[in-house]
């Protein structure tokens, strides 16, 4: 069964429209490689109309030497999408209707995992249809204050479960556990602040200069 | 200089509450209670809006809340509160004053004052007013639950100008919240 993964650059107040706008700044080895292993770890790319548009005028005029441009313009790809006549971008092909029942069906094939880039409208209609099994959200240090929303309002509760959280580029390794409230003393061995008892589950880091984006992976309970 | 912090909780897909003020998603437990206790001993003023202030108000001086979270209820009673509102005429949990001055006007004058920490919890419309302003709060602690709630109140609402921020800590609790703190330079 193929996974469908739903992954995004996303400010605090949940907002992923125009990334290039705000994620630059940003970038990073560790993010950079992030989204190299990830591009290369799945097999196809599922987007909205909109996401697609952009991907299609832009990946195929560019050329990287880590064969990223390579790998998305190549692999195959899945546009959702009732008024999209054509779709030129290689290896694309239109899902005109019925996508709750394509997109199961699109995980019972073989395959490598599907990633979900952008397409807020998508991620709605697949979050409703209770098709996604995994998100992958980079947190960016900033309050966009408006745009398109990651999630959209009108559809019921459903619980998560962190798999994975990490400063990209941070202190990720230190072995000294460091928290806010003693961010501003010296790094503090052990759980200083809470009398030395351990906290199940208490992962604690201080973020170095550089490192601002934070990753979060989550999958639904079911 | 004594810094203002905003903490709050946030569902995943970003509302502080869910329809009709619910919190009844919000994961309390030991390792919580922990770092609740820790942060309350590192502030000696509380500021709310209306809102949070009466639902706090109506729960921590009740002997439930006393027998079941001891350390914190104490400490949420003893601690000097501030509520700032128009419309209330009285505020009767001990140790708050009523305030009806303009909060964006007031916590800069008290940061200069010695102290600990202020903290404001919850209080979402307050805090909306006063981000909007730069230089009132310092520094924001959002505890980010590993739920989607689908509808409710956002915690960030529609602005003109978008805020910059600092990443300070990150620190991920055993029931899968993740508290994010940023400072706002």
């Amino acid at each position: 069964m193929r996974n469908i993964v739903v992954t995004e650059f996303v400010s605090l107040d949940g907002i992923i429209e125009a990334p290039e706008r705000w994620s630059l700044a940003y970038w990073n080895d560790e993010i950079s490689r992030f989204k190299h292993e990830e591009l290369f770890s799945h097999g196809a790319l599922l987007l909205g109309r909109g996401t697609y548009l952009n991907f299609a005028a832009s990946w195929p005029k560019q050329k990287d030497s880590t064969g990223y441009a390579n790998r998305i313009n190549s692999m195959p790809k899945f546009v959702a999408s009732t008024t999209l006549q054509a779709a030129e971008w290689q290896n694309t092909q239109i899902i005109h209707s019925n996508l709750a029942e394509e997109v199961a069906l699109l995980k019972t094939q073989p395959g490598q995992d599907i990633l979900v880039f952008g397409s807020p409208n998508l991620v709605h209609s697949l979050r409703e249809a209770d098709l996604i099994d995994r998100y992958q959200l980079l947190v960016y240090p900033v309050i966009l204050g408006k745009g398109k929303s990651m999630f959209q309002d009108g559809l019921g509760k459903a619980e998560l479960e962190l798999l994975e959280c990490r400063v990209m580029g941070g202190a990720a390794d230190s072995s000294g556990s460091t928290d806010t409230e003693a961010a501003d003393s010296e790094a503090v061995e052990g759980d200083t602040a809470n009398g030395g008892k351990s906290k199940p589950g208490g992962q604690r880091r201080k973020a170095v200069p550089g490192a601002q984006v934070v990753l979060l992976v989550y999958q639904p309970k079911h | 200089m004594r810094k203002v912090y905003l903490f709050n909780g946030m569902s995943l897909d970003g509302f502080f509450e869910g329809p009709g003020h619910n919190l009844d998603w919000h994961q309390v437990d030991e390792e919580f209670n922990d770092f609740a206790i820790d942060q309350l001993h590192a502030s000696d003023l509380i500021v709310f809006g209306r809102v949070t202030y009466s639902m706090m108000a109506e729960y921590w001086p009740t002997p439930q809340a006393i027998a079941d979270d001891p350390a914190i209820a104490k400490l949420m009673n003893e601690t000097p509160k501030m509520v700032f509102s128009r419309t209330l005429s009285l505020a009767g949990w001990q140790n708050t004053r009523l305030m009806c001055c303009e909060a964006a006007e007031e916590l800069p004058r008290l940061k200069q004052l010695p102290g600990k920490d202020i903290a404001i919890f919850g209080s979402a419309e307050l805090a909306e007013g006063l981000l909007a302003t730069p230089g009132v709060i310092d520094e924001l602690r959002i505890l980010v639950m590993p739920v989607l709630l689908g509808s409710g109140t956002p915690l960030f609402k529609i602005m003109s100008d978008k805020i910059k921020l600092e990443l300070a800590g990150v620190r991920q609790f055993g029931n899968g919240n993740v508290l994010l703190t940023y400072t706002i330079p």
